[in-house]
């Protein structure tokens, strides 16, 4: 860390020619005004901030009180909005659609995009045209996508007809409570495999050799050095990976919506509004039924339900590193005399 | 190193070794999953260059067919689709400038300038990475009635302008790839702050730019439920609000649906293949990092 | 420092950023008073595809005949319609000047003020001129008139006279009609459709019209004028328990409509009847090309009543209110609704149209019958009903639960229940008791 001396040569603007770090300054104006510059470098996010996002949080806060159609006058209702959010079934069902659709997707997907991490980590050749293959879903638009699956899971669309090849009924994806959220789960999944996995291989390549080593001399098999060495490394990312598909699902939106997106408003979230996610909800709420009041409340209990679930999320996967300090016990016994 | 079963496929040992039949497999599943991967875009293709009669026909056709300029033709006749593109065009190239631009210079500052309640303000910067962004969906909205700017590009483009993300992930940057004896330098020559982030600080942040900026360009570019909420105007829609719109109007036109769903792909493949090598590699570093 | 390429990389920043202020300076500007039309020359209508006669459209773009100096552009408009205009109001921006309404104008009420008072702008003098009902139901508990009347929609009971025959039932409409009087009467040609047809086919394609038919028939419906929840109450019971009866008795296709499988169901015949508005021709011929001659109209049992149809609004935003109107009286004046029925099959609210030769033609679809017959009387009697700014928020969960009953096999007991809860709960938080 280089001091600098006192004076500066060249004639600078201002006295912020001055370092910025343990450099002492006589006149109390000037040291205020050397602070001007990263002030200024960071006040853009913080007055959009202020402007576009404290205070429409606050504001949603605020609309949760009332009762208003984004046109007329509001009605100031008090915790009205949040009494008939408990009372309202459809609500209910759509929370419950969300964590099954997270469930449906999150799960697999983490676990297909560990499985393709060690694939990729031990294949070489043409590594770069695999990355970029499994990222491209990642990469397209959710509308377009979206609307290719809707085809492909129709009754009488490519799925079925896969199916019934092999001679296996075709099932109800678009009609049925578990179609409807396996159809969404599997659009989740094939969009986010790829991202995971990336991330995952980063972590696996980040991962000092020097452990496998030592495990390999004291004799581990693959199981145990799966296990105990690689999983409890990989903990971090599979935390982060965790933690971001579970605000991610929580908020599913343009899956369900366009995959029922029609004329009548009454379809939407599909039929039984099996389909139907917390934020859809809120949308066709706000901006279909024009309750604003009412769509700014259901905004509040989502983000009451994230913060909640990435708690518990990282409670579950992050508390159980306190298990792996004794990282000694893959050894077998005392086979190797200690 | 000889064909050893016992060593791990995995983590930075795996190079060359395993047995021939543990990387013929190792390739056959990688290439299944590609095919996975890949598969929708065909499909996609197919889809879009037949006519809607063989889409619905049982079995399914599975080749392309010749009627895709037909299709496209249609398209365009029907939603304006080249407008939209401009329109997507101009929200994401403007919009990563700015973010790129009020991102880079406020991680600069946080990551290599002291100044009073800097742990406090990067904490608050934190905390606001935590909110969800539906939760201010409808007061947007509201907002942007109230400053006139519902129904313009603008309001795809300035409320997102700085978010706290790119920040945080730059400053991660900056902290472990901008040299302070590069800086010091700079300060004896007697460049200022400005002067340090133009000709110090961002040409060495290119590659975390290169990396924030196509993902940000990724995320403003496929927005649907923003756009899909705020622009009233039905002369100035985004790409994906006018796909969306395209479905449901003509959604027994399964052949020019699925034309405008390739056509409004295509444009973001391309995008994302020109700088993909940078952007995985950076992917890849960030998420160690963090 | 290589200060070359510093300001060019400088440079090329500078004007990607710039470009892009540019750009958005360009796309921001504009209708700053909220109408989608400001700074043009025309005033902007929205509708809906088949809402408004194409033709009559494209002669108002280049100019409304009469008015000089005057154009309306015409804005199809896709998806939630109503939603994306209350949107735009909320919006307070790219409000069109003037904008159709559906038959549930009544759920702009609240918002009335959004509206001009079409009667302040002259429409009085033209009241006698339309259909009754349809004049007074674009008009606000307050008085203020809201939608000026565009089309109306009858409804008849559209059957097919070949499979009738070969049930060994009548053919003719008037035999028809009489063997169809009630809802009971109704359901036993579906029986004997049922059991004697070739193909046993169903009486009708799923039991929400059913449904809708009898309710439509009663002068009330979900909410009464002084805005109680009446949603509970014999004439919409009755109307729930005739549906589920027809649904019991196998008389229901169950096909939604706008599916493939709705499509194949009328193609193939195994829909005998429809009962429904007007307007649902031009969708029966598309469907169903191959049946024409086959179907035959006549009066819907229980009697006639209106399904649908829609109005003209002229909003607050609209920046030539007078010429606007003027548009109105061209676009919706006998004449003009004449030819748009010719057109679209918009039918007219204009009785003075019903007895033109125009209207009279014999369609070759229904085996030459003219339809206006059938229709006109349907127009001119339909009874008044009573629409609530509430009605949509109300029917739509009993229409939900009635198709959870005929496609789910929901019990239909708990399916009245939960319907009646979701609509009191939902019209008690719009303040509705």
């Amino acid at each position: 860390m280089a001091t600098v001396v006192g004076a500066d040569p060249a004639p600078a603007a201002g006295s912020d020619a001055r370092t910025a770090r343990g450099a002492n300054n006589r006149a109390p104006r000037g040291r205020w005004r050397r602070h001007v510059p990263p002030y200024l470098a960071i006040s853009p996010y913080y007055v959009l901030f202020a402007a576009f996002g404290a205070f429409p949080v606050g504001f949603s806060l605020y609309l949760s009180f009332q009762d208003w159609d984004g046109i007329g006058d509001m009605r100031f209702v008090g915790l009205q909005q949040y009494r008939w959010l408990l009372r309202d079934s459809v609500f209910w069902h759509s929370i419950l659609n969300t964590f099954e659709i997270w469930f449906m997707s999150t799960v697999p997907m983490l676990f297909l995009a560990l499985v393709i991490a060690f694939l990729l980590n031990a294949q070489v050749r043409h590594a770069t045209a695999y990355r970029v293959a499994y990222f491209i879903p990642n990469v397209t638009s959710m509308v377009a996508m979206t609307i290719v699956f809707g085809s492909v899971f129709a009754q009488a669309g490519l799925a079925n007809s896969l199916l019934k090849a092999i001679g296996v009924d075709g099932v109800n994806w678009l009609t049925s409570s578990l179609g409807i959220k396996s159809a969404i789960s599997i659009m989740i999944i094939w969009r986010w495999v790829g991202y995971n996995a990336l991330i995952f291989l980063a972590g696996l390549q980040a991962i000092p050799t020097e452990l496998f080593e030592a495990a390999r001399v004291d004799g581990a098999s693959s199981r145990q050095t799966l296990f105990r060495v690689l999983v409890p490394q990989l903990r971090p990312v599979i935390l982060f990976a965790v933690i971001t598909s579970t605000i991610n699902g929580l908020q599913i939106f343009t899956e369900s919506q366009v995959l029922f997106y029609s004329d009548d408003p009454g379809t939407t979230g599909g039929p039984g509004q099996e389909g139907l996610t917390i934020v859809l909800y809120l949308w066709q709420k706000a901006f279909n039924d024009h309750q604003f009041g009412y769509g700014a409340a259901i905004g509040w209990s989502l983000f009451a339900l994230i913060a909640l679930f990435a708690i518990i999320n990282w409670r579950l996967v992050s508390g159980s590193e306190r298990d792996d300090r004794p990282r000694i016990a893959w050894r077998k016994g005392a086979r190797n005399g200690r | 190193m000889a064909a050893d079963r016992t060593t791990p496929v995995g983590a930075g040992l795996a190079i060359g070794s395993g047995s021939r039949r543990s990387r013929v497999g190792v390739r056959v599943l990688l290439l299944l999953g590609v095919l996975v991967s890949l598969f929708p875009f065909y499909w996609l293709v197919v889809m879009a260059s037949i006519t809607t009669q063989e889409i619905l026909q049982f079995p399914p056709r599975l080749v392309p067919g010749t009627h895709l300029l037909e299709n496209m033709r249609e398209v365009i006749h029907r939603i304006d689709f080249f407008g939209s593109l401009f329109n997507t065009v101009v929200v994401s190239v403007a919009g990563t400038v700015l973010v790129l631009f009020f991102d880079s210079l406020a991680a600069f500052a946080f990551a290599k300038y002291e100044f009073p309640a800097r742990k406090l303000l990067f904490g608050i910067l934190l905390a606001t990475y935590m909110i969800p962004g539906q939760l201010s969906l409808v007061p947007q909205f509201v907002t942007m009635a109230d400053f006139g700017w519902a129904g313009s590009l603008k309001a795809l483009v300035i409320p997102g302008a700085a978010n706290a993300f790119g920040i945080f992930w730059m400053r991660q940057y900056a902290q472990n790839s901008l040299p302070d004896e590069l800086l010091d330098a700079g300060r004896i020559d007697g460049a200022g702050f400005f002067r340090l982030y133009r000709q110090v600080a961002l040409p060495l942040f290119r590659p975390a730019l290169a990396f924030l900026g196509i993902f940000t360009f990724i995320q403003l570019w496929n927005d649907y439920i923003w756009p899909l909420v705020v622009l009233v105007n039905p002369d100035r829609l985004t790409l994906q609000v006018a796909l969306a719109n395209l479905n449901v109007a003509y959604n027994t036109d399964y052949a020019v649906v699925m034309a405008g769903a390739l056509m409004s792909v295509i444009p973001l493949i391309v995008v994302f293949l020109i700088g993909a090598r940078h952007f995985l590699r950076d992917l890849a570093a960030g998420a160690t990092k963090m | 420092m290589e200060i070359r390429t510093m300001s060019r990389r400088r440079l090329l920043g500078a004007s990607l950023g710039g470009a892009g202020a540019a750009l958005l300076g360009l796309s921001g500007c504009g209708s700053s008073d909220g109408s989608v039309s400001a700074g043009t020359d025309h005033l902007s209508i929205w509708y809906w595809n088949g809402a408004l006669s194409d033709k009559l459209l494209a002669v108002s773009a280049r100019g409304v005949p009469g008015v000089p100096g005057l154009k309306v552009k015409g804005s199809p408009i896709a998806g939630d319609y109503k939603s994306k205009l209350r949107t735009s109001m909320a919006a307070r921006a790219y409000v069109p000047d003037l904008a159709c309404a559906n038959s549930d104008v009544s759920v702009f009420f609240p918002d009335e003020e959004e509206f001009l008072d079409l009667r302040k702008l002259g429409a009085d003098a033209l009241e006698d001129q339309y259909l009754d009902w349809k004049w007074k139901s674009g008009i606000s508990p307050t008085g203020r008139m809201v939608g000026f009347p565009l089309d109306a929609g009858p409804t008849a009971l559209y059957y097919r006279r070949d499979l009738f025959e070969k049930a060994g039932l009548p053919t003719e409409p008037a035999d028809v009609a009489a063997a169809a009087a009630t809802w009971d009467k109704y359901l036993a040609l579906g029986r004997t459709l049922k059991s004697r047809a070739p193909g046993k086919p169903f009486l009708v394609s799923q039991i929400s019209y059913v449904f809708r038919m009898a309710l439509y028939q009663s002068p009330k419906q979900f909410v009464d004028a002084d805005n109680r929840f009446i949603g509970d109450q014999q004439h919409v019971r009755r109307a729930w328990d005739l549906a589920v009866e027809t649904y019991r008795q196998g008389l229901s296709a169950r096909v939604l409509d706008s599916t493939p499988d709705y499509n194949a169901a009328m193609g193939r015949g195994r829909v005998a009847s429809m009962i429904t508005a007007v307007w649902a021709i031009g969708g029966l011929k598309d469907v169903a090309p191959k049946t024409s001659g086959a179907w035959r109209l006549t009066a819907l049992p229980g009697g006639p009543t209106n399904y649908g149809g829609s109005y003209v609004t002229i909003t607050r935003y609209c920046r030539d209110p007078e010429g606007a109107f003027a548009y109105l009286k061209w676009l919706l004046g006998p004449e003009n609704q004449l030819k748009a029925y010719q057109e679209m099959a918009l039918f007219p609210t204009t009785p003075a149209a019903y007895g033109k030769p125009a209207m009279r033609r014999p369609d070759p679809f229904f085996g030459g019958q003219i339809p206006v017959d059938v229709f006109g009387p349907a127009a001119e009697k339909a009874p008044v009903i009573f629409f609530s700014p509430y009605e949509d928020i109300c029917s739509t969960p009993v229409f939900q639960e009635l198709t959870n009953v005929e496609t789910l096999g929901k019990n239909p007991d708990k399916a009245w229940r939960d319907a009646m809860n979701a609509c009191e709960r939902t019209l008690s938080q719009q303040g509705v008791s």
